[in-house]
């Protein structure tokens, strides 16, 4: 066995790494089922507090984070109506119908089970696919990442349903915010308005618990006071009769585990589009689509195998390409530069042990879902009665101590403030926000291997396409776009 | 957005050219700007075209905007962020953080006890754990005098 995986094994299992990742597995849980803060707000809050530990439990925090905020969403899902995070939304109402129909543990039960299993299936795709794709990228240039990061932004805007123009938009502001500061070529400052603070760019943790913390807290205070409608029920063992419903709808969760892995792979898609897609495709070959939306097991299946196994899915361009599968792992990569973890074909190379540990992370992450999940399910009743008056101040105040702590700047604080009201805007008028982080992320690299490559070429942009696997990528990403403008004017013709 | 996109192109061309090089930092952020007003051009068409079909109003406002409670809620969060950012230098995180928090679940609909026992709680865990664990320089202020 190689002696990278028993470094990774002890780094993972020294006590203070479990005590670091059951704390995240509580707060992961806390945030995840609490209607309203999502997976990906739970992550920008912790980014904060990972600055400062080691690369190994920071790594192990993220991931028990997502699993279990992500599995969490489901619980008042269950007992609300009210998904807790957007990866539950697509099958709230079967949750919920199968409540009142007395079925509310099994409901339960199936959310838990499809959840872990479906982790764990990300996972063994993660380990399988990465590092095979890391040898075949080993060898790319810029012309090949130009068209590779084209392609992935493009993939972002491709995933929003119903309406692309705007996910564009919110893609072109994400590529403006990264244009912020030094550019990358000549280290010109450009739209700093004389600002210092400025020059190094848009301080990326504040810009993220910004846009996902600050927005989601201006959301809610929006909505305070709205009555909810609250079931009040007791779990017992919430595995009874979970293995007979597996059993039949085998099909149906090995099905939701691929689609969900393979959405998690597309940039900017994530854990909740890849249970929508899931849903959508379980119903249409369902023997009885009427059941669902009704309190049908077989669409919890589909859906709840779905989401658990994007995660993984997401690490998988996060790592080898530096392109983020979702929302998340776009933070996660500010965190890996944070950690001297380089993103690219070479991290496995350069960083054996914390990848070897990231994947040893996922297995104990979803195997702990568990029990874990299990005591989750049994505290449902007192974490959902947890007053949102007092909650909300308390996130506001780690935001602005979080955004502050990274370098100890108050202008963070400003940041902050700033791109949570650009989001909620955004949000307001239905413009996705996962396209703009993408943009964010991948701007940088975008507008660098974009203009090198014209460099190389004298600016003759026909000759982008010369080399093989450029021109698949850009073939791709043509064909792509094409889909988009036809779906764009189907739609136009229909109205 | 159009109007967005032509202050970047504006701003975008005042960059130099960088010697010797075809390329330099103003050709991306005008591709951007192009983006922007082709999809601004689009929303507008967008737009005409859905009020055609549906006699939908230009801007409709959001229903909590109608709810002057609502309104004051975000205006204290956004008031909030600016006092701490404004107050902590010169006050110190802890009577700051309590003031800012007893004041926004007070207002949020905490009770009285119950907001300042958790602001007071809350406000000590953070600056147990970020000061004097993970070693942040949260602002003393006032409280320098205090601590030392």
């Amino acid at each position: 066995m190689d002696p990278n995986f028993w470094k990774a094994l002890a780094l993972v299992f020294e006590p203070t790494t479990l005590a670091v990742g059951l704390a995240a597995a509580t707060f992961g849980l806390f945030v995840g089922a609490m209607p309203g803060l999502s997976a990906t707000m739970a992550v920008a809050l912790l980014i904060p507090v990972t600055f400062f530990m080691e690369p190994v439990p920071a790594l192990v925090a993220v991931v028990m984070t997502t699993a279990m905020a992500i599995f969490a969403g489901d619980i008042p899902s269950v007992l609300l109506r009210i998904p807790g995070t957007p990866a539950s939304a697509a099958y709230t109402d079967d949750a919920f119908m199968m409540t009142k129909s007395g079925r509310g543990e099994l409901a339960m039960g199936i959310c838990l089970v499809t959840s872990a299993i479906g982790g764990l299936f990300g996972a063994v795709i993660l380990v399988l696919l990465a590092p095979v794709l890391a040898d075949f990228a080993i060898r790319f240039s810029s012309f090949e990442y130009f068209w590779l990061v084209l392609l992935g932004l493009t993939c972002a805007i491709f995933v929003c349903h119903g309406n692309m123009l705007k996910g564009t938009v919110s893609l072109l502001l994400g590529l403006f915010f990264a244009t912020i500061g030094l550019d990358p070529l000549a280290g010109f400052p450009r739209f700093t308005f004389g600002m210092r603070d400025l020059f190094s760019g848009l301080p990326f943790i504040a810009t993220m618990v910004g846009m996902f913390a600050v927005s989601e807290i201006i959301r809610n205070v929006t909505a305070l006071g709205q009555p909810v409608e609250v079931i009040k029920q007791q779990f017992g063992n919430v595995f009874l009769g979970v293995w007979q419903v597996l059993r039949r709808y085998h099909w149906n969760m090995w099905r939701g585990n691929v689609i969900g892995t393979a959405i998690g792979i597309l940039p900017g898609a994530g854990a909740d589009i890849a249970a929508w897609i899931s849903y959508s495709v379980g119903k249409r070959f369902s023997k009885t689509p009427e059941t669902f939306g009704k309190g049908s097991e077989e669409g919890l299946v589909d859906a709840g195998a779905a989401n658990n196994a994007a995660i993984a899915g997401a690490w998988v361009p996060a790592l080898v390409f530096g392109i983020p599968g979702d929302s998340v792992t776009a933070i996660v990569i500010g965190m890996l530069f944070l950690k001297g973890l380089q993103p690219g074909p070479m991290i496995f190379e350069t960083s054996p042990v914390e990848t070897t540990a990231l994947f040893i992370a996922f297995f104990v992450a979803n195997l702990a879902m568990f029990p874990i999940g299990w005591l989750a399910i049994k505290a449902s009743g007192f974490t959902l009665s947890v007053p949102r008056h007092y909650l909300m101040p308390l996130i506001l105040i780690f935001c602005m101590v979080g955004s502050y702590a990274v370098n100890n700047d108050p202008f963070a604080i400003l940041v902050m403030l700033g791109m949570g009201i650009v989001a909620y805007i955004m949000m307001e008028n239905d413009i996705p926000i996962a396209p703009a982080i993408l943009g964010m992320v991948l701007g940088d690299q975008l507008e660098k291997t974009f203009l090198t490559s014209l460099m190389k070429v004298d600016g003759d942009v026909l000759r982008l396409v010369e080399r093989p696997i450029a021109m698949g990528l850009a073939a791709t990403t043509a064909l792509v776009w094409a889909m988009m403008a036809w779906s764009a004017w189907r739609q136009w013709r229909t109205r | 957005m159009i109007a967005g996109a032509a202050a970047i192109i504006a701003s975008a061309l005042s960059f130099p050219n960088v010697p010797g090089q075809q390329f330099g930092p103003r050709h991306f952020p005008v591709l951007i700007a192009v983006g922007f007003a082709i999809c601004g051009a689009l929303l507008v068409l967008q737009g005409l075209q859905r009020r055609r079909a549906t006699g939908e109003a230009w801007v409709s406002l959001g229903d909590w905007l109608q709810s002057p409670r609502h309104i004051a809620n975000v205006l204290l969060v956004i008031g909030a962020i600016l006092f701490y950012w404004l107050a902590a230098p010169v006050l110190g995180f802890i009577p700051t953080a309590f003031l800012l928090l007893f004041v926004l679940m007070r207002w949020l609909g905490g009770t009285w006890i119950g907001s300042a026992v958790i602001a007071a709680g809350a406000t000590a865990a953070i600056h147990i754990g970020f000061y004097s664990w993970l070693r942040v320089s949260l602002p003393l202020g006032l409280m320098r005098d205090v601590i030392y």
